[in-house]
């Protein structure tokens, strides 16, 4: 390991990332807080001090070895990772596969001045992403090497303007900010119920931790009665119980607030040559790459709270996954339909024209799964009624009001097309539509189960690249002849579109989104689908 | 169609399974007959196991409970029965392919029905499988993957293995010609 760095061109880590480390490890190593008590109750605690040093150093040398077994450079158009203590792992990473550069901060990490570097490659970069990841160098250098990669990229295309290309680099346009005004009031409406029930549940927590019963009326009634308060709560009893709801309220507000900051303070989205930068985070600071190339589909999500004052969320599905959030990146936290339109405009996608038809799925095929889970919960609820337990009038009051729901929100799943692109929308309490253009679907699904086929339906389901747990690609009940001409359409669509595609790239490759000749024929195998999507 | 691969000899453009719900229209083919006895031999080999252990569970565990010996056993043969004689044929009548000159589409299900078109430039790569049952009978399973998430993979059972390679290699002419 002697002779790693000497040998020109390698780059170790930021020696700071032995630092960040060791800070990262702390939370891991509390777990072991109740090993060194043992040690300290049961021995002395001469001794429980140094055990957790020990383990410490023992971590640090741990990280020191691995610091000093990896290294980086850049070895012509390409970049060279070496990693491993016992198993050296030797990756080489084109610069070609790059396409674009993440630079991703924690709070530690901005105050020592340095970042994690990732590459975004065609990649699934879940398996092993670490191999793409520079954890950490120095933010001047990060800065270096993504604006080498990123001009190097341009230089390769034979784009017009390089100059002007360059330029942007700096400058990329701002197309979103989220000011902090809107933050405050998407930090309100992020109101957090969950939040109230860890506080709920704390009180139990701190039963255990106190030594006395919190609930223990009489304790408390005696501390009160020293400070004279008991007597003001007895007569004011409605006037405590509401200071209480209130104080718990407070907490649910002040959880979304906090955690909606956290997340999207100084959020910005701005628009490189090839792809969304976006940048957010308070403690976190994250500069993430979302490639346009790779972006399959649109997801506008709201909630019947937010969308009353038209606030509206977007996010994409992209081939990329963004490990952070469920696999959708979010381009918009908290915006309106004009800012959404203007994101989408880059793309090359729009929200639904007003004169387009919504098609509604069969009614019955969409109550009846609600409608059956309701009656059985019904039933339930009235043979336990009948047997004495009055518990289950709830579920017979739930079963009720699922059945008085379920209708609403079977119609609320509705679905248009336009010729080029597949609008689905889908939930009640918090809609979603989904975006998704004709050419970025893979196969298409007719599927039937009993239900539907008395009914003479089909579901649609739709294969698109890239995973989102928010996209819905599945349209629930089609009658069956209305989905197969659907079907054809959305298939045959796609092949006008690759035929535009490939009669326009040679202006494609001047044009500001074009790749370099190699990446396209590269990318065309496995990436087809995405290339089509924005001619 | 430019490059059809030879039709199977019994593989009538005729409708697949009855006419009712999916899979009415006609110029799907099937798949060899004797896929349904490779279905049954697999689920006998899979399914006379688990019955036997049924049987067994039956004598030794519900017997010393004290309970009615024999229900177990019953509805254990009875649905290996049910799968392996019945269903086979059931879900053969309900498998059916198409080619086009630019897509591919499988029928299967006979429950739950599926209708899948995959079109050939979608293709990421193809698979010929073949397990050992199916290679007595000299057939093959045709599996194309995209790279959709949802449905990456669809399997084709039940061609005959010259057929199976013929199908393959029209579909990866397509590839290949498309990005060409």
């Amino acid at each position: 390991m002697s002779d790693t760095s000497t040998e020109p061109g390698w780059q170790r880590l930021s020696p700071l990332t032995l630092a960040l480390a060791i800070v990262n490890r702390v939370p891991g190593t509390l777990q072991w807080t109740p090993a060194a008590a043992a040690i300290g109750i049961s021995y002395s605690w001469w001794y429980a001090i140094p055990a957790l040093l020990l383990l410490h150093l023992c971590n640090l040398a741990v990280f020191w070895v691995m610091w000093l077994r990896f290294r980086w450079r850049l070895a012509g158009a390409s970049i060279v990772i070496e990693s491993g203590i016992l198993e050296r792992k030797h990756r080489t990473i084109p610069f070609d596969r790059i396409q674009d550069v993440s630079i991703e901060q924690g709070l530690l990490a901005r105050v020592l001045d340095v970042a994690k570097v990732g590459f975004e490659t065609g990649a699934a970069s879940g398996q092993d992403g670490d191999g793409f990841k520079l954890d950490a160098i120095s933010m001047q250098q990060a800065g270096t090497l993504r604006d080498t990669i990123r001009a190097w990229r341009d230089h390769a295309a034979p784009a017009p303007a390089e100059g002007a290309a360059q330029q942007a680099h700096t400058s990329d346009p701002v197309i979103f900010t989220l000011t902090t005004r809107n933050l405050l009031l998407a930090g309100i409406f992020n109101f957090s119920l969950a939040a109230i029930g860890v506080a709920g549940a704390m009180t139990g927590w701190l039963d255990d931790l106190v030594a006395f019963d919190i609930t223990d009326a009489g304790h408390w009634k005696g501390l009160l009665d020293e400070t004279g308060i008991a007597s003001w709560v007895d007569t004011h009893r409605v006037l405590a119980g509401s200071a209480v709801a209130l104080g718990l309220l407070l907490v649910g507000v002040a959880t979304g607030l906090i955690r909606t900051i956290l997340t999207n303070w100084g959020f910005r989205l701005s628009l490189g040559p090839r792809a969304f930068r976006r940048t957010r985070g308070l403690a976190t600071r994250t500069d993430v790459a979302i490639t346009l190339s790779r972006i399959q589909a649109a997801i506008v999500t709201t909630d019947v709270i937010r969308g009353q004052w038209g606030w509206h969320a977007l996010w994409v599905q992209s081939l990329a996954q963004d490990s952070a959030e469920g696999s959708s990146y979010q381009l918009i936290p908290f915006g309106k339909l004009r800012d959404i339109d203007l994101v989408l405009s880059n793309v090359e996608l729009a929200r639904p024209k007003q004169n387009l038809t919504w098609h509604t799925p069969a009614m019955l095929a969409q109550a009846l799964p609600g409608v059956i889970t309701a009656s059985t919960a019904g039933i339930i609820g009235l043979a336990a009624s009948l047997l004495g337990h009055w518990e289950g009038v709830a579920a017979l009051a739930l079963s009720a009001i699922v059945m008085a729901v379920t209708p609403f929100v079977a119609r609320r799943h509705r679905w248009a097309e336009d010729g080029t692109t597949l609008y689905i929308w889908r939930g009640w309490l918090r809609p979603r539509l989904t975006i998704l253009p004709f050419a970025n679907v893979q196969s298409a699904d007719l599927r039937q189960g009993p239900v539907l086929r008395h009914l003479s339906c089909v579901r649609l389901t739709l294969g698109v690249p890239g995973t989102s747990s928010l996209a819905s690609h599945e349209i629930d009940a089609i009658p069956l002849l209305e989905a197969q001409a659907l079907r054809s359409r959305i298939l045959s669509s796609r092949s006008i579109m690759r035929r535009h595609r490939v009669a326009r790239s040679p202006s494609l490759a001047g044009s500001q989104y074009g790749e370099n000749p190699e990446i396209q024929a590269g990318e065309a195998g496995p990436l087809g689908a995405s290339t089509t999507a924005f001619p | 169609m430019p490059s059809t691969p030879e039709t199977p000899q019994h593989a009538e453009a005729a409708p697949v399974g009855h006419n009712d719900g999916l899979l009415t229209d006609t110029g799907l083919h099937r798949v060899e007959a004797t896929y349904a006895d490779v279905m049954r031999i697999s689920t006998l080999l899979g399914g006379i196991p688990a019955a036997t252990g049924a049987t067994a569970a039956d004598i030794l565990w519900v017997g010393s409970l004290g309970l009615p010996a024999g229900f177990i056993s019953l509805a254990a043969w009875l649905l290996l029965a049910i799968c392996a004689i019945v269903l086979p044929s059931r879900r053969y009548n309900r498998t059916g392919y198409a080619m086009s000159a630019a897509e591919l589409r499988v029928a299967r299900g006979f429950f739950f029905r599926t209708d899948t078109i995959v079109p050939f430039v979608r293709v990421q790569h193809i698979d010929l499988e073949q397990g050992p049952i199916e290679r007595r009978y000299g057939l093959s399973s045709l599996v194309v993957h995209t790279s959709g998430t949802h449905n990456s993979t669809v399997t084709l059972p039940g061609l005959r293995t010259e057929v199976a390679t013929t199908m393959r290699d029209t579909i990866r002419q397509h590839i290949l010609s498309d990005f060409a």
